[in-house]
């Protein structure tokens, strides 16, 4: 009976999900290009895989990225989520509403909107500081400033789910507890660290681990605002294997950068969880 | 205790029999589903009594896609009673042929242009066209375009009927020269009289921002090929798949490129092209007096930018004279069932009477048939509505087209980049392009870095080929 019920989402997911992965995993050691006849290419693909300077570039671009997104974007969410979460906040729910809306809005609209505000001539962000007298920036075609600008649009779409996600943690932290450290003498920044901090660790580890696996996944806002460039500032590893699988028609290598990122983001994973583990095991 | 435990043996046996039950079921309908989607997707089947059914699929905006339906379609299917023309319009048109045709399914006739059909043409997806062309029914090949047939020969045999030829040109806006005082760029022009010009017509306000600026165009390879070409250089050696952009030639055409940019653009890399905010933006909005684009955004910038007085010129020579032109041309899909009526539709595409209309209510890229680009129709470009305005006098005719026949009669452009590998050697050419004018490098080293990592990867991407 039990088989039954979960038979629809097996399905899905053995098509949608373990197939193609099982899938990917073998074309890797395939040359391939989706109209010609498919060869065996043994471990070929990876030998030019650890020798293609920009595929590991592009990959020391993407954690640039998840490093710029992800201890900036949480920090915020928490210090927005704990306003929110007073008492004294009026219009919580409009806010949170508020903040969440980037969230929902498809990323290659929001993406085409940055890319107006950034742009160096007509966009708004240039236009309000020439208005204060202040130097303009070309910050998607100057290549230090190109990455910054598109993590900064990174920052601001996913900032709206963790401040919810934080939100929950924070209600989830019974209301006891603070006034127990309150009656052991504990100062706001003591509760802060000790309490709020301490029983956030669950929520945070759900939050880094999505955030490292959405950072690596960035795509679609290079697509639009940069292209990979200016001289592959840009070029993050999700947009070099498009490149070469649907540009350059090398499947079989894109599978094997897959295959790669698959393992980096599983290890990675498993790290946070180990850290989080030992944290969460001395709370507990 | 033994009945109890039968009775519960038998239920779950039931269970089980029911739980397989449903699954055949499950399975048997996912598969009827997947069989009728199938059907509802696969090439229309022809009786032996009834007209044949042949799909045709390109690319376009409305008022495009409003030619082949309401002219091309029903005037081809009046001329030939025994097809019928499915048309399909396909969004991300590349990764939709591709997907067709490794699903045994491509349209029979497809449009497709050199950037990236040459490619397919060396992976096998079109269907030589020899014995059509020169047989009974076939085509008088002299009266087209010679560098339309040029990427459409392989191995001695050709893949496609030339539709047209996009080129670039250099763009004016009449009123910025008249103010300067200044003589409209014509075929004389050089790269002294585009420096001098773009110097004379850049202006800057107080705090050093410029108001007008003399000289914009699209960053990057695209645009850097034409002053490639016309240095001497070229951009592939004589194999077709060795890169050849790092010459002195090359150098040379680069340092210019940067000198112009550098000096007189207000895009900033190429990186801001898209979006909509690029230079014909610029362009459109007065703020730049010379712009450098193709053929086919004179329909558009009229359509846009209806005050803007601009015309259009030959690009300004360096050594030679010369510009790289793309084009596009009508395949036959190596799938096709039925490559005689495939024929005919591409054929018929590429004829005078079509490319006639095609240049009269498009206008983006001159037809690929001199006997068209010569005919007095030709000067009649009536447009398509308010949707993409026409030609309204002789007068406008010649400053914004005819330069158009000058640089073909004159042979002043080419296909020499188009090839297999193109895109390949375009993504590390423009890298190049970015480093020389981001980063200041050495435009030397740059190109020799770029066309060393191109050649790498080409000979990877050979190991692919058939």
């Amino acid at each position: 009976m039990g088989w039954d019920f979960i038979a629809p989402g097996m399905a899905l997911l053995t098509v949608f999900v373990v197939l193609p992965t099982v899938g990917g995993i073998v074309l890797s050691a395939f040359r391939m290009d989706g109209i010609g006849p498919t060869t065996f290419a043994g471990l070929d693909n990876y030998r030019r895989l650890a020798g293609d300077q920009v595929a590991w570039l592009s990959l020391w671009h993407t954690l640039l990225y998840v490093l710029l997104t992800l201890p900036l974007g949480l920090a915020l969410a928490l210090g927005i989520a704990l306003a929110l979460h007073q008492k004294w906040f009026i219009g919580r729910s409009l806010v949170r509403s508020l903040y969440f809306m980037p969230n929902v809005t498809s990323t290659v609209s929001v993406a085409f909107v940055w890319q107006w505000l950034l742009n160096p001539e007509y966009g708004l962000v240039n236009a309000m500081l020439r208005r204060f007298h202040g130097p303009t920036y070309g910050w998607l075609s100057d290549p230090n400033l190109a990455m910054p600008s598109v993590a900064i649009v990174g920052i601001w779409q996913g900032l709206g789910f963790s401040i919810l996600v934080f939100l929950s943690g924070l209600r989830a932290i019974p209301a006891e507890l603070y006034e127990a450290a309150c009656l052991d003498g504990a100062n706001a920044v003591q509760q802060f660290r000790h309490v709020t901090c301490s029983l956030l660790t669950p929520t945070l580890m759900f939050l880094t681990i999505m955030g490292v696996i959405g950072g690596f996944q960035v795509f679609q806002s290079v697509y639009v605002m940069t292209g990979g460039g200016p001289v592959d500032r840009t070029q993050v590893f999700l947009y070099y294997l498009w490149h070469q699988a649907f540009q350059n028609l090398q499947l079989g290598y894109a599978c094997s950068m897959a295959v790669l990122l698959f393992a980096i983001m599983l290890g990675l994973t498993l790290l946070q969880w180990r850290f989080y583990s030992k944290r969460m095991g001395v709370w507990q | 205790m033994f009945r109890r435990r039968r009775r519960s043996l038998d239920r779950r046996s039931g269970f089980l029999q029911f739980a397989v039950l449903r699954a055949v079921t499950v399975v048997a309908l996912t598969l009827l589903i997947v069989r009728a989607v199938w059907i509802a997707n696969a090439p229309v089947s022809n009786s032996k009594t009834g007209p044949v059914t042949i799909e045709l699929v390109v690319w376009g905006i409305p008022f495009e896609l409003a030619l082949y339906k309401n002219e091309y379609v029903p005037e081809f299917e009046r001329q030939n009673p025994d097809i019928k023309v499915k048309l399909l319009n396909f969004e991300n048109y590349e990764s939709r042929i591709l997907l067709s045709y490794a699903g045994g399914m491509m349209p029979d006739v497809a449009r497709e242009h050199f950037d990236i059909g040459i490619n397919w043409i060396h992976r096998g997806m079109n269907l030589p066209l020899d014995r059509f062309i020169d047989g009974p029914d076939g085509i008088d090949r002299s009266d087209f375009l010679p560098q339309t047939w040029a990427g459409l020969k392989y191995r001695g045999k050709t893949y496609g009927v030339p539709q047209d030829l996009n080129m670039l040109g250099l763009f004016y806006n009449k009123d910025l020269f008249d103010q300067a005082h200044l003589k409209y760029p014509d075929s004389t022009w050089t790269w002294a009289d585009l420096k001098r010009a773009s110097d004379q017509l850049t202006t800057l306000g107080p705090d050093g921002h410029p108001i007008k600026m003399g000289l914009d165009l699209a960053w990057g390879a695209n645009t850097f090929r034409p002053f490639l070409l016309e240095a001497g250089g070229k951009f592939w050696e004589a194999d077709g798949v060795t890169p050849a952009f790092d010459s002195p030639e090359a150098v040379r055409a680069l340092t210019f490129y940067k000198s112009l940019l550098k000096s007189y653009s207000l895009t900033q890399s190429g990186a801001t092209n898209s979006g909509g905010l690029g230079p014909d933006k610029f362009f459109e909005s007065g703020r730049i007096a010379l712009y450098i684009d193709g053929s086919w955004r004179s329909p558009s910038l009229k359509k846009d930018a209806p005050g803007l007085r601009f015309g259009v010129a030959p690009l300004p020579r360096g050594d030679i004279p010369m510009s790289s032109s793309v084009s596009c041309y009508w395949a036959v899909s190596s799938q096709t069932k039925h490559p005689d009526e495939a024929w005919r539709l591409a054929k018929y595409l590429s004829s005078k009477q079509a490319l006639t209309r095609y240049w009269q209510v498009l206008w983006v890229a001159p037809p690929a048939r001199w006997s068209v680009i010569n005919s007095p129709e030709y000067k009649e470009v009536t447009g398509a509505g308010k949707d993409n305005p026409g030609i309204d006098s002789p007068a406008e005719f010649h400053e914004k087209c005819d330069w158009i026949a000058q640089v073909l009669r004159n042979n002043w452009t080419t296909t020499e980049p188009c090839g297999p590998f193109t895109s390949i050697a375009m993504a590390h050419l423009g890298k190049a392009v970015d480093q020389v004018l981001l980063e200041n490098r050495d435009p030397a080293a740059a190109l020799h870095e770029a066309a060393r990592l191109a050649t790498d990867d080409i000979k990877e991407a050979q190991k692919g080929f058939p």
